[in-house]
């Protein structure tokens, strides 16, 4: 292996333990593990964060032919009752995440840097407001 | 002894440049789109297509055109099969993360263009080099 810290559940807990610092706690979720959807147990959560990370590319080094870091992309998706909720909700992820360096395991990332944000419409299922922010941030 | 120095050669390749350019900088855009669109489409016919035959009209609704001289775009089209849904795949719900088939194209391919542009820029002065 050439790059660090591949392993991306290791990067999911890193990132869930800093947006639960600013939604509150039982805030941040895995897709299909919220409390009362997909047949779980409990009530919807007014204000939730469903969070996910990828693999991204990066290119290899002409002279080595290796990639000696490693590209991620943490895409958030916040889930609010009412426009505001939503607001809130994006603001505290923008709070966690914006131009913040991650230690994830011996390492210091890059500071995070936004991609995309898309407005928060309704969704049916959950009967909330949700809506995107993605991030990348390299290590 | 006599030393004559002259500038004839950067001369004609100012004189020849922006014809090169022109037809140079759209062969790199269009060459940059159907590749950064074969990517994207790759990505999404991976997601969509393998473990089954839904959303099997998603993928073919990518596509790449020149929408001026040196500028092109690629992606979904919404007027073909599946592609008016690309905000949800792209971007995923609440039921599922979003795939980034088009994100994770840029991520290739702007490091791509940069290259292909630099080599542009490097062949117009010293061609084929």
């Amino acid at each position: 292996m050439s790059a660090p810290e591949l392993d991306e559940r290791v990067h999911w807990d890193v990132i869930a333990a800093a947006l639960t610092v600013r939604l509150g706690p039982s805030r941040v979720f895995k897709h299909g593990e919220v409390p009362g959807l997909d047949g779980h147990a409990g009530e919807v959560p007014p204000i939730f964060a469903l969070l996910a990370i990828q693999r991204r590319f990066v290119a290899a080094k002409k002279a080595s032919r290796r990639a000696e870091s490693s590209g991620w992309r943490i895409s958030v998706r916040r889930a609010g009752e009412t426009v505001d909720e939503a607001a809130w909700a994006a603001l505290r992820i923008t709070e966690a995440l914006d131009d913040v360096r991650l230690t994830i395991g011996s390492h210091i990332s890059t500071p995070v840097l936004h991609e995309t944000t898309t407005s928060a419409v309704p969704d049916t299922k959950a009967k909330r407001l949700t809506g995107l922010q993605s991030y990348t941030y390299a290590l | 002894m006599k030393v004559s120095h002259s500038l004839n050669d950067l001369e004609s390749d100012l004189r020849k440049i922006p014809k090169t350019l022109r037809r140079e900088g759209r062969r790199v855009v269009q060459h940059n789109i159907s590749e950064g669109n074969r990517i994207a489409k790759a990505h999404a016919s991976e997601s969509h297509t393998m473990f089954g035959d839904t959303d099997i009209e998603y993928p073919p609704s990518f596509t790449s055109e020149m929408t001026g001289p040196m500028r092109g775009e690629y992606g979904p089209d919404s007027s073909i099969g599946d592609g008016s849904q690309a905000a949800g795949y792209e971007f995923g719900s609440i039921n599922s993360p979003g795939h980034f088939d088009l994100a994770r194209s840029v991520d290739v391919i702007s490091t791509e263009f940069a290259l292909d542009v630099d080599d542009l820029v490097r062949d117009l002065f010293w061609p084929a080099s």
